[in-house]
């Protein structure tokens, strides 16, 4: 087992400026937009990029956090404690433009979970995905507008995203054997 | 050969899962509403799984779905097994559900062994047994029994004001439809349903499964008062038309009345009221509140309605309010038929359970199709007897002991030959 770093902390920060820049074009001129970051580590991606983007597009960002875990395709309601994070989402997703962050796009799995909580909650205007680094490999029709990173993995690879906030250091792992 | 089929309670588990899934709470609560997208979405759910298991599939004319294996001999009466998949408000996972999925997986188990049957078999999904959206339990059974004329189901409405009529022609279905969502005579002659308790009994007494003899139905009903909404500041007491406070000591005295010793136990509720217009400076001028009794004995709990009625318009008429009473639900208890559960406590002593004979204090599908059909009924034990509920839950072995036994009594019903056909109650 082999851990290669691939991105570093100036390389996490590039990447996370880069999808700045790209969701500040293109909302704008949009109206209450909201950022809502896949729980664990896309919710400080989705925290970090709002501070950011707040004094670029000079208007208020709403953000918030997702707990997908009942709207998996692969949960099992049957197990005796539903051990939830729970979303924290206090604004209305309704009606607005929302960008959902998460820290690896992969299967595309978790996307869809994502988006089926998000529309539980509210219908937005327009739902687009931001990702740290796009690995590969989806099981789902789901593409990221977003993307910091495209990384070049076999399916045999972890990539584990490291953050500040939760891991005590920014970067990027290829966890596996190098293919 | 019979006694060699087992039920397989993997895949009898992942089914489970997969439509608890649906209307899923982060609590573990499900909501699947009647009629709504949720519970819309649990029932294509089944007939998902009953299309996978090659078992055809079709919903009645108000939305009952009805999966159906032929038996060997033409013009039988099917064995049925089923219960619904509507939910309370955030209530359990297990509710309905469960019996659902095991009746689907008693019928593939057989379909599976290639078991020769006398008898098709079918699994029913009622819709809307609960009376969260519409105050009126068992609606599709209903509709499916004929227990109920259809203009009166047509004319159910929410608290939204949405009709059922409505509803229903949104899925292009009629009055008709509802109407020749009855079965004929002789079309169903069993119907069997595995149910949660809800109850504590099985549970404390360490039993696995209980063969229900009776249901005591309920009587509900919708009492309204009104007065007048006045100025909490500028109104005098003695100037008031207070439509709450009637309803309040008529609260009170729906406990006295049941509380009250008699020969045969009457339990009533009031779980829902609605004050108008609902603002702290404003004098309650409407005041409806939902009342539910049940009890195995109807003449206790006519006594009981009785009595509540007349007080109900004596407080009215204390108060200078008008007071309009509703019959929502005035069903007798059912009394299940002997032969079936004969047979289910037979099963049950084969399989050698820990098991016992008892009464059903909530109302099921089972009370209505006990009027065409030779019904029966099984408990399973519920945690801490608590359902309706996220915290409800039964725990998996005991809901495959009681899919067994709910596989064992449905090969036996569907293997005898002739003298099918339909109840004369």
């Amino acid at each position: 087992m082999t851990e290669e770093v691939i991105m570093d902390g100036r390389s996490l920060a590039e990447a996370l400026d880069q999808i700045r820049t790209s969701i500040a074009d293109r909302f704008r001129n949009a109206t209450g937009l909201g950022l809502i970051g896949i729980r664990t580590r896309g919710e400080y991606l989705a925290r970090r990029l709002a501070a950011a983007l707040e004094p670029a597009l000079t208007m208020r960002i709403a953000v918030g956090a997702l707990d997908i875990t009942v709207h998996r395709d692969d949960f099992d309601a049957l197990q005796e404690q539903i051990k939830v994070k729970g979303s924290q989402i206090d604004f209305d997703p309704g009606g607005r433009p929302i960008v959902l962050v998460d820290d690896v796009l992969y299967t595309g799995r978790s996307v869809r979970a994502a988006i089926d909580a998000v529309m539980a909650l509210g219908r937005p205007s327009v739902i687009a995905l931001a990702v740290l680094v796009d690995r590969g490999y989806r099981e789902l029709p789901i593409r990221a507008d977003f993307v910091g990173r495209e990384v070049a993995t076999t399916r045999e690879q972890k990539v584990r995203v490291q953050l500040e906030e939760v891991d005590g250091v920014d970067r990027v792992l290829l966890v596996g054997m190098p293919a | 050969m019979a006694a060699a089929l087992r039920i397989n309670p993997e895949r009898l588990t992942e089914d489970l899962a997969g439509l608890s899934r649906i209307g899923l709470h982060e609590d573990g609560s499900v909501t699947r509403l009647a009629f709504s997208p949720a519970e819309l979405r649990a029932r294509q759910y089944v007939m998902h799984l009953c299309q996978r298991a090659g078992i055809s599939v079709r919903l009645d004319g108000i939305g009952n779905l009805i999966a159906r294996v032929e038996g060997d001999v033409t013009g039988e009466a099917a064995v049925a097994m089923g219960s619904h998949v509507d939910s309370v408000p955030r209530g359990g996972r297990f509710d309905g559900a469960m019996g659902v999925i095991a009746a689907l997986e008693v019928v593939r188990t057989i379909k599976e062994a290639g078991t020769p049957l006398a008898h098709p078999l079918e699994v029913l999904v009622f819709v809307a047994e609960e009376s969260s959206r519409f105050g009126v339990s068992t609606i599709g059974s209903s509709a499916m029994a004929g227990t109920v004329e259809p203009d009166r189901l047509l004319g159910l409405t929410d608290r939204m004001g949405h009709r059922l009529s409505e509803i229903l022609a949104r899925s292009g279905l009629t009055g008709d439809d509802v109407a020749a969502a009855r079965r004929l005579p002789g079309e169903v002659g069993h119907y069997l349903e595995l149910h949660i308790e809800q109850g504590r009994v099985l549970k404390e007494a360490g039993e696995q499964v209980g063969v229900v003899r009776a249901i005591a139905a309920p009587c509900r009903l919708k009492i309204r008062y009104q007065g007048r909404a006045d100025h909490s500041g500028a109104t005098p007491m003695d100037l008031r038309k207070d439509a709450l406070v009637a309803a309040a000591n008529l609260v009170t005295y729906v406990e006295e009345v049941c509380r009250a010793p008699g020969p045969v136990p009457v339990v009533g509720t009031v779980g829902m009221l609605d004050v108008r217009p609902g603002a702290i400076n404003v004098i309650p001028g409407e005041a409806t509140l939902w009342i539910d009794l049940r009890s195995i004995g109807l003449e206790a709990r006519t006594a009981c309605r009785d009595a509540v009625v007349a007080r109900a318009r004596a407080l009215a008429a204390e108060r200078g309010l008008t007071c309009s009473i509703d019959t929502l639900m005035d069903d007798p208890p059912v009394v299940l038929d002997s032969g079936t559960t004969e047979v289910l406590a037979d099963v049950c002593a084969t399989q050698r359970l820990a098991w016992r004979l008892m009464d059903s204090g909530a109302g099921h599908d089972a009370m209505q199709m006990a009027a065409i059909t030779r019904a029966g009924m099984l408990f399973v034990p519920s945690d801490e007897g608590i359902s309706h509920n996220p915290r409800e839950w039964t725990s998996l072995p005991d809901i495959v002991a009681g899919a067994q036994v709910l596989l064992e009594a449905t090969v036996r019903l569907a293997t005898r030959a002739g003298r099918a056909g339909a109840v004369t109650r």
